[in-house]
């Protein structure tokens, strides 16, 4: 009887996961073709606070956390094609939508496009439209442009408990030499395709003194050797210049060269043993037979002689 | 044993050897089907002439199909000359007597196949003298040099089993052949290696038949494997298959068999052998054939039917390419009228007669001929990694008037040492057809004596 139960239960419970598998495939492709439907006062809706460099740059940062894996930086087509999402930044997209009407999207939502509505305060999801409107060249943005600094960063590096110190430095225009206080720095590992980020949220002090303590577990090669570079996050404000420097603290790697050992795919000095004798063995057996029958035939002749 | 027995046993010794030597010494024909052959072989030599000076640019072969109708031959030729081993080897030695008459021309077939077999191979060369090479740095691992040892090593045993069985009919070669050519003699007796009848020299013959009937078992099975695996050790679509060993052997059978019952029609005719290789005969290679066809058929619906089921997605346009596309034609020409249909054809005694059964071997072979090239080609056509911008010509193929020139060649060749071993040797053991008449050594030896006085 139980037995008999737990089979019925299960079946329902595959179905029931079918359906609900099935359901969600099925919203899913039909939300691909919807369409949006924008109300008319969405367009002329008026910004509660006002687009500047600076609140575009904070839209910016929000927008590279959670837009930009499916949109892709605007303008450059990395938008996902697989499910439809639009690249924001060309024209077509920019002349049809006001920054009324981008709020309005992200703030709904509409098939694989989330809804943002309770994920950010009213003035952080204004600052992610006016980013997206900012490809807009028509798009008014007021204020002062912000500026590049003019910093120097330089790195030390301790071997004795793999440390790195960064000091970053701010010179003004009157050739004042200041730190660089409270600057987001970030540290890479530089890999074969590009660098690897290796640090998280660390920031300048007051001096303008960053220290990042170097993980154990980074592979480099074959002695160890790494490189470190350190830059600023924001490099808009404070420049894209970096320092890099050569330590050994990496996991010294330790590969085989798969064409030195034994292989199929080796060279015939290194063929595998078991080749080896199964082709000699095999050869040299049906040679000597061949020899022996050929040395037979030669004493037919004295053969009952 | 009574005086009159044995008059009727030295009469009947004495046709059998008029009859089976008479050919050896009537040239009627031969000399146009001489001058045929060597046509054909100057013709597939100029063409090989033109193809060393220009480079393999004069075939139809580019970056996609790069083994054209010189391998799908080769393969060919390795697969007729199996059928030695299968006739006088595995028949032989579980002692099926009915293969007396032809297991000598089945030995002839496999030397005369296998030894061009081996030319082919130089012909797909370009730089054909870059074969050092493989001798050289060739590596164990390369079932290449599998193929090139065994097809070496089945040459040679080849050899062995052609030449054995001949020893005891030389003494009576040189006793028939004194009219003939000195070389001629001069070959007899050195192939004679001093055979006198002597009863501890037929048993060590038969000894030596023996150990290398049993050699040749595997050396065929390995050799036919190997060049299976020249194909099914690659991931290619249509040759990446764990049945090509024995789906090539089987195979392999097939057209060995037909080259038997066409070669078995011709001597039989041509050389007025009925009362050797009779009806019966033919009877019994139809039902062989039969035999061998149905265990080709079966392997043949395994390659196709089970890929064809699943229908993996690099394999689709590989297989509706033979089944509904460009190759169509071709693979249902050569699964139907090549396999099928003799098949059901020779279930019927009729068509086991020796002129039905002699057309039924033809469309047997031609099928198999294509066979291959159906094997090889239409894999090459779908490369897996595709070469952009490829010139048009690449992505098709139809071998050159070079390339069937010189596969003509090694044809001709093939039937050339046929010839040539038929005219120096009888195609039938004397000793062998004697003795199956109930004639003993004793009997032979003295009737080589007789005639010699």
């Amino acid at each position: 009887m139980i037995n008999h139960k737990n089979i019925t239960m299960k079946y329902i419970n595959i179905n029931r996961k079918v359906t609900t598998l099935l359901f969600i495939l099925m919203t899913f492709s039909t939300s691909l073709n919807a369409q949006w439907n924008i109300p008319k006062e969405a367009k002329n809706s008026i910004p509660p606070v006002e687009a500047t460099y600076k609140t575009v740059e904070e839209g910016k940062i929000l927008f590279q956390k959670n837009c930009i894996s499916c949109h892709g930086i605007p303008g450059k087509g990395e938008n996902n094609k697989a499910i439809n999402a639009t690249d924001l930044g060309t024209e077509s997209y920019q002349l049809k939508h006001s920054v009324g009407e981008v709020f309005y999207q992200f703030n709904t939502g509409m098939g694989a496009m989330p809804s943002f509505k309770n994920r950010f305060s009213e003035e952080e999801k204004w600052h992610i439209a006016f980013y997206v409107k900012s490809f807009d060249d028509n798009f008014k943005i007021s204020g002062e442009k912000i500026k590049t600094l003019n910093t120097n960063l330089k790195m030390s590096t301790d071997d004795s408990d793999k440390t790195i110190k960064v000091t970053a430095t701010v010179t003004d225009n009157n050739g004042n030499i200041n730190a660089a206080a409270n600057a987001k720095i970030n540290f890479y590992v530089k890999r074969i395709f590009g660098n690897m980020p290796v640090s998280e949220d660390i920031k300048t002090n007051e001096d303008g003194i960053a220290v990042f303590k170097f993980p154990d577990d980074i592979p480099g090669d074959k002695e160890g050797k790494i490189k470190i570079i350190a830059g600023f996050e924001d490099a808009d404000r404070y420049g894209k210049n970096t320092e890099t420097a050569e330590v050994t603290w990496g996991k010294a790697l330790h590969f085989e060269n798969p064409n030195l050992k034994r292989a199929l795919w080796g060279s015939n000095k290194r063929v595998p043993v078991w080749l080896l004798i199964t082709y000699l063995s095999v050869t040299l057996g049906v040679w000597a037979v061949i020899f022996y029958v050929a040395f037979q035939i030669t004493r037919i002749k004295n053969a009952g002689k | 044993m009574s005086e009159g027995k044995n008059n009727v046993s030295k009469k009947t010794l004495n046709t059998i050897v008029s009859d089976l030597t008479r050919p050896i010494k009537n040239h009627y024909g031969f000399t146009p089907w001489i001058l045929f052959l060597t046509g054909i072989i100057l013709l597939g030599l100029f063409a090989y002439i033109i193809q060393l000076k220009n480079g393999l640019g004069v075939t139809a072969m580019r970056d996609y199909v790069s083994w054209g109708l010189y391998i799908s031959s080769f393969i060919f030729f390795i697969a007729t000359a199996l059928i030695g081993m299968l006739i006088s080897a595995v028949l032989g030695l579980i002692g099926i007597k009915w293969i007396t008459p032809i297991s000598r021309i089945a030995e002839m077939i496999a030397l005369g196949f296998a030894m061009w077999a081996g030319l082919i191979i130089i012909f797909d060369m370009g730089r054909p003298d870059r074969i050092l090479n493989i001798f050289m740095h060739g590596r164990l691992q390369s079932p290449i040099v599998w193929d090139i040892t065994v097809v070496n090593t089945y040459v040679v045993i080849s050899i062995l089993l052609f030449l054995l069985p001949l020893i005891p009919d030389i003494p009576f070669l040189k006793k028939t052949m004194k009219d003939q050519p000195k070389w001629k003699q001069k070959i007899y007796n050195l192939l004679s290696f001093g055979f006198a009848g002597r009863p501890e020299q037929y048993a060590l013959i038969k000894r030596l038949i023996r150990i290398t009937a049993i050699l040749i078992v595997p050396v065929a099975l390995a050799i036919h494997t190997v060049t299976s695996w020249l194909f099914a050790s690659t991931l290619r679509v249509g040759w990446d298959s764990t049945i090509f060993g024995p789906y090539y052997v089987t195979g392999a059978f097939v057209t060995g068999g037909a080259a038997v019952v066409i070669a078995m029609f011709v001597f039989s005719r041509d050389f007025r052998l009925k009362n050797y290789i009779t009806d019966f005969h033919f009877d019994k290679m139809g039902r062989l054939m039969v035999l061998l066809m149905l265990v080709y058929l079966y392997f043949n619906i395994n390659e196709f039917l089970v890929p064809g089921y699943k229908m993996k997605l690099a394999e689709k346009p590989h297989l509706y390419e033979l089944f509904q596309g460009d190759f169509a034609l071709m693979f249902w020409l050569v699964q139907i009228g090549g396999l099928t249909l003799p098949i059901i054809l020779l279930l019927f005694k009729k068509m086991r007669r020796p002129v039905p059964s002699l057309v039924i071997a033809v469309a047997v072979i031609i099928g198999a001929f294509f066979k291959r090239y159906i094997i090889t080609i239409p894999t090459l056509l779908h490369p897996h990694l595709p070469i952009q911008n490829v010139p048009e010509e690449f992505s098709t193929y139809w071998p050159t008037p070079i390339e069937w020139s010189i596969t003509m060649m090694a044809v001709a060749g093939a039937l050339l040492i046929i010839t040539i071993l038929a005219k120096l040797f009888p195609v039938i053991p004397i000793w062998e057809t004697a003795y199956e008449e109930g004639i003993t050594t004793e009997e032979m030896n003295e009737f080589v004596k007789r005639e010699n006085d």
